[in-house]
């Protein structure tokens, strides 16, 4: 069986009793939480904001919350995120949000980045006039859907080993659910050793993502 | 009978104030090599671009007046004694209100917009949306901005000085019995290496602390609206109560 790449050690939060599990790589993990206390605290967690109440948070081996600050940081370099919201820098337009962290990580030519960008953004269908009204618009101006793919575009851009969609397919409609779904399951095969793992509020969608590994801390 | 709890909470909070300062200003010096990456050098250069760019304006028209109201009131005390004239007006313009007014400019314009925008970065989640991107805020948010604005704080120093002069002069030489090249020429040869780099230190101390102070005061307001408008007024006050406090200190290192 392949090594995990995360892993849940008794974690706890304080609305999640002790629960353990673990993604090995190349797996897609779903974890579903009723409780909406506990999806976003849950999210914290891996995002690396807050350690967990109890227990440990493995990731490539090493316990994330007992590496110092700057390590810890430098861990989301192979961790990216796509939160519900975005997760965008209210002050810069949609593009340099999109931008930023390839820009700032791996310090590429900002054209090569935008070509990049470009062909992302097309694998979610959007393109052309479209897209440039979206990359000049400002983080407050998009819909949730634009939200989310713009998210997914960013974190796609980075070619993290591990990705966590933290309630990306809530409150949009079958159709962009779908449609967003196929692009994760696109982006997740295209690296042989990904680990997507999808944090999910327990709803009837939630039941078509396919995933290895199931996870339900709640219970 | 004293209070030494009322008494000390401020001096406490003031450690505390001063010790974040300091940590902010270590954090950039240390740090200085982030502004090699193109994001962080964009934010540099709109940290310049507006404090300094956009502030020419305002500050033309403060130097303009300024230029010509000291040197009606020194031509009112002097006469036409140019020499004397030229003395005056460096003394006054470069040692203290060049550098004073235009941080006053900074504070107006600049200090303000910082405190609320980092305020409102954090109390939108927005320096965790950087943590979960692998950036640092400090190194992202607050180095390019510290740096961006002393740089200009340090040109705009030199270009208020430069317009009062010339503006102050030039209009004494319009309205009376003055020559414009002969004073200038005297204030250039009365400029000597202490005046400018006393000028110089006070743009550059200025800078770093209404930055310095800004950043500190916008990064920890408490993660609620209400609180948004108080750290900004609290940043102002510093800034000012420090510029006034500095300016003082400043000028008795180099002049006493």
């Amino acid at each position: 069986m392949a090594a995990s790449i995360l892993q849940f050690d008794g974690v706890a939060t304080e609305a999640i009793p002790p629960f353990s599990g673990a993604v090995p790589a190349g797996a897609t993990a779903r974890v579903v939480c009723a409780l909406h206390e506990s999806h976003r605290e849950l999210a914290t967690v891996l995002s690396g904001l807050q350690p967990p109440r109890l227990g440990r948070l493995r990731v490539f081996g090493d316990d994330m919350y007992r590496l110092s600050s700057s390590a810890r940081l430098a861990l989301f370099q192979r961790i990216a995120v796509v939160p519900r919201d975005g997760g965008f820098i209210s002050n810069l337009k949609v593009w340099e949000n999109v931008a930023l962290p390839a820009w700032y990580h791996r310090a590429a030519p900002i054209a090569e980045i935008e070509a990049r960008m470009t062909a992302l953004f097309g694998e979610l269908e959007i393109g052309g006039s479209a897209l440039r009204a979206l990359m000049a618009k400002l983080p407050d101006q998009l819909t949730v859907y634009e939200q989310r793919a713009a998210a997914f575009v960013r974190a796609m851009a980075m070619e993290p080993d591990i990705i966590v969609y933290d309630a990306v397919f809530a409150g949009l409609d079958r159709q962009a659910a779908g449609r967003l779904l196929r692009s994760v399951q696109t982006f997740h095969g295209a690296s042989a050793n990904r680990v997507s793992l999808l944090l999910l509020p327990d709803e009837p969608f939630s039941e078509r993502v396919p995933a290895e590994v199931t996870i339900t801390p709640e219970m | 009978m004293i209070n030494f709890e009322t008494l000390g909470r401020p001096v406490v909070f003031a450690f505390i104030t001063w010790r974040h300062f300091y940590q902010i200003v270590y954090h950039c010096l240390a740090r200085l090599r982030v502004l090699a990456l193109p994001p962080v050098r964009n934010v540099l250069q709109r940290q310049i671009y507006f404090t300094g760019v956009q502030a020419l304006g305002a500050l033309t028209l403060i130097a303009l007046i300024a230029g010509i109201v000291i040197t009606t009131q020194i031509t009112s005390l002097v006469g036409s004694h140019s020499s004397l004239t030229a003395r005056i007006l460096l003394w006054t313009l470069v040692r203290e209100l060049g550098p004073l007014l235009s941080a006053i400019v900074v504070i107006a314009r600049s200090s303000t917009a910082m405190a609320s925008e980092l305020a409102m970065m954090r109390i939108r989640g927005e320096l965790d949306n950087l943590r979960r991107l692998g950036i640092d805020p400090l190194d992202y948010l607050i180095v390019p901005r510290v740096i961006g604005m002393t740089v200009s704080m340090i040109a705009i120093t030199f270009y208020f000085q430069m317009i009062a002069i010339v503006a102050g002069l030039g209009f004494a030489a319009l309205v009376g019995e003055f020559s414009f090249i002969q004073s200038l020429s005297s204030v250039f040869d009365l400029l000597d290496l202490t005046e400018v780099l006393a000028s110089l230190v006070k743009a550059l101390v200025f800078g770093v602390v209404i930055a310095g102070t800004s950043c500190l005061y916008g990064l920890r307001v408490q993660p609620s609206v209400t609180d948004l408008p108080r750290a900004v007024t609290r940043a102002v006050l510093q800034n000012i109560v420090m510029l006034f406090l500095l300016d003082a200190v400043i000028t008795y290192l180099f002049f006493v």
